[in-house]
């Protein structure tokens, strides 16, 4: 018996004794199995829900956390092309508190397109809440939905100004036109008691995840990996430094998994690697990226980010830019009358459900 | 676990009349890989769920959710078991995120322990009074249900439902030889599991 087989014998042994005293798991109901082979089977297109979902979630934030990471790393590249000589460490300390509690993020999107969802806009984000607008078009094979609204979300007030809401789903846009008719204009005020909660806590998700260690962890590496990111350092007229990275290719997003896996304390195998170059992303995988080109924009006299910007993304060769701000959001975002014109028709959620109410009594 | 109705269950999945017409779908090697691996990527999210099956069914759904909307999802079976086990496990970050935010309990490994559990589990036999604190529980269906489908199944059903090594052999066609070997297997993947925990 080999010494393996001996401890494989008392683990054995233990496991069994172990085994008699836990309950194993249950399995899913029969009724979710079914659910989820429907799901896999017709996947689920974007639907008035999960468009909603995708405002709330901030997906969006997530994904501009990985471009900031690509980005604010060729910030720590230090000098090339004879640009000016950045302390690494300086900056990465800095960075570091400084994506460690924003006090503002503020977002702009121009022309962004992903495979069926549009989205032009501008918002401002911080601790006191959320104010600006957005436009977005969901344009599926099966269905299509506008939506084009302000708003303005905070402790003090909460109000969605909506010029657009169009769903081509057949039952739900008449509703839609009796509660928002086309061509006007629909302030809803929400009441004091709508919890806001679970928006500010994906933001402070999307924020905790722009923050983490191992985030910075991927920016070290990948300043020991320099050479397989091809970026460029520039110094303005204005004294502050421009860095470029062209996305020409998935490699360099291969590599920042790879680096991902090793300090999420997995083990990457040469075989792992391997399987990654001929298994992992691809071109047509990072489509929307491909082509596009990152921009930070670093102050070194302040020694802060001041922004970083995504050019030539998507469909549309869209841009994306984040300005990492200090102080607090633009008071007049947040204000309703920026929006409203004398001919704008003004709900409150109680009266609106009064309305829908009377409606569906009216069927 | 449910062995047998899981089996009726998968059976009647598999036998369905779309079946032939799915044959070219790219999506077939992901529908199957489910069809195998519901059980064990279930037990996955409700251990680490804290036993809480809401939240374990509404993460069920979002990883077959986020699977189903990838448009190359990988050809092979064992792949998509892999990947769908990616995913859940990427949900899985975030929800603990979330619940570490609302100060609620995450079963989340923790690789020393593991380590020094193994450590112990291979070295002498433990009494029953030490294999039933919480804490080593835990990590050991945090292992267990980290394992490839048909070997988590293969431990419960041996060490937990207590099935005969001739009864498995039987159900899957094989000998009772091969099952030992696949059981060595599955147990030696366990070990190595805990000593090496990867962090969740």
């Amino acid at each position: 018996m080999s010494a393996d087989d001996l401890l494989d014998e008392c683990f054995e042994s233990n496991l069994r004794t172990a085994a008699a005293q836990i309950d194993a798991p249950s399995g899913p109901s029969s009724d979710l199995r079914r659910r989820c082979m429907e799901s896999l089977t017709n996947p689920v297109a974007p639907s008035p829900g999960g468009t909603v979902r995708l405002l709330r979630r901030p997906a969006l934030l997530s994904t501009l956390g990985l471009a900031a990471s690509i980005a604010l790393a060729v910030v720590l590249i230090g000098p090339g092309n004879g640009g000016p000589s950045v302390e690494a460490s300086t900056i990465l300390n800095k960075l570091h508190q400084q994506m460690k509690s924003p006090q503002l993020l503020e977002i702009t999107m121009k022309s962004i397109s992903i495979e069926e969802v549009s989205l032009n806009g501008h918002v401002q984000i911080s601790n006191e809440g959320i104010g600006g607008d957005v436009h977005l078009l969901v344009n599926d094979s099966d269905e299509t939905v506008e939506i084009d609204v302000s708003l303005g979300l905070s402790s003090e007030q909460s109000w969605v100004l909506i010029r657009k809401l169009n769903v081509s789903e057949p039952d739900v846009q008449p509703i839609l036109n009796v509660l928002f008719p086309p061509g006007a204009e629909t302030l809803l005020i929400l009441p004091e008691e709508i919890d806001i909660g679970d928006f500010d806590l994906d933001i402070g998700e999307a924020l905790e995840a722009l923050a983490s260690d191992e985030l910075v962890g991927i920016l070290r590496q990948m300043i020991e990996n320099q050479s397989e990111i091809g970026a460029t350092v520039k110094k303005r007229a204005d004294g502050k430094t421009l860095l470029t990275l062209p996305i020409e290719d998935a490699s360099a997003l291969n590599n920042l998994l790879l680096m991902a896996a090793r300090l999420g304390g997995e083990e990457v195998t040469k075989e792992m690697a391997e399987g990654l170059k001929s298994d992992g992303l691809d071109d047509e995988d990072i489509g929307p990226l491909l082509g596009s080109t990152l921009e930070v924009l670093y102050d070194a006299n302040l020694e802060r980010v001041d922004s970083f910007m995504l050019k030539d993304f998507g469909a549309q060769r869209g841009t994306i830019s984040v300005r990492v701000g200090e102080g607090k959001i633009d008071a007049g975002l947040l204000d309703a009358s920026r929006v409203t014109g004398p001919n704008t028709r003004t709900f409150d959620l109680s009266a609106l459900a009064g309305l829908i109410e009377g409606w569906s009594k009216s069927k | 676990m449910e062995a047998a109705s899981a089996l009726t269950m998968n059976q009647a999945l598999v036998d369905s009349p779309a079946r032939d017409s799915r044959a070219t779908d790219p999506r077939e090697p992901l529908r199957r890989a489910f069809i195998t691996a519901a059980e064990s990527l279930y037990g996955f999210l409700l251990v680490r769920c804290g036993g809480r099956r809401d939240r374990a069914d509404e993460l069920l759904q979002e990883t077959c959710h986020q699977a189903a909307r990838h448009k190359r999802p990988p050809r092979c079976e064992s792949e998509c078991e892999r990947w769908l086990f990616g995913i859940a496990r990427n949900l899985i970050r975030g929800e603990a995120r979330r619940l570490r935010r609302a100060s609620a309990h995450v079963a989340i490994g923790d690789p020393a322990v593991a380590a020094r559990l193994a450590a112990v589990m291979e070295s002498q036999p433990l009494p029953p009074e030490v294999l039933a604190r919480e804490e080593i529980k835990q990590q050991l269906l945090l292992a267990l249900t980290s394992l490839p489908a048909v070997e988590q199944q293969l431990l419960f059903d041996v060490y937990f439902e207590g099935r005969s090594r001739i009864d498995i052999a039987e159900s899957l066609g094989v000998s009772v030889k091969s099952v030992e070997a696949r059981l060595y297997r599955a147990r030696r993947r366990l070990r190595d599991r805990l000593r090496h925990w990867e962090r969740e």
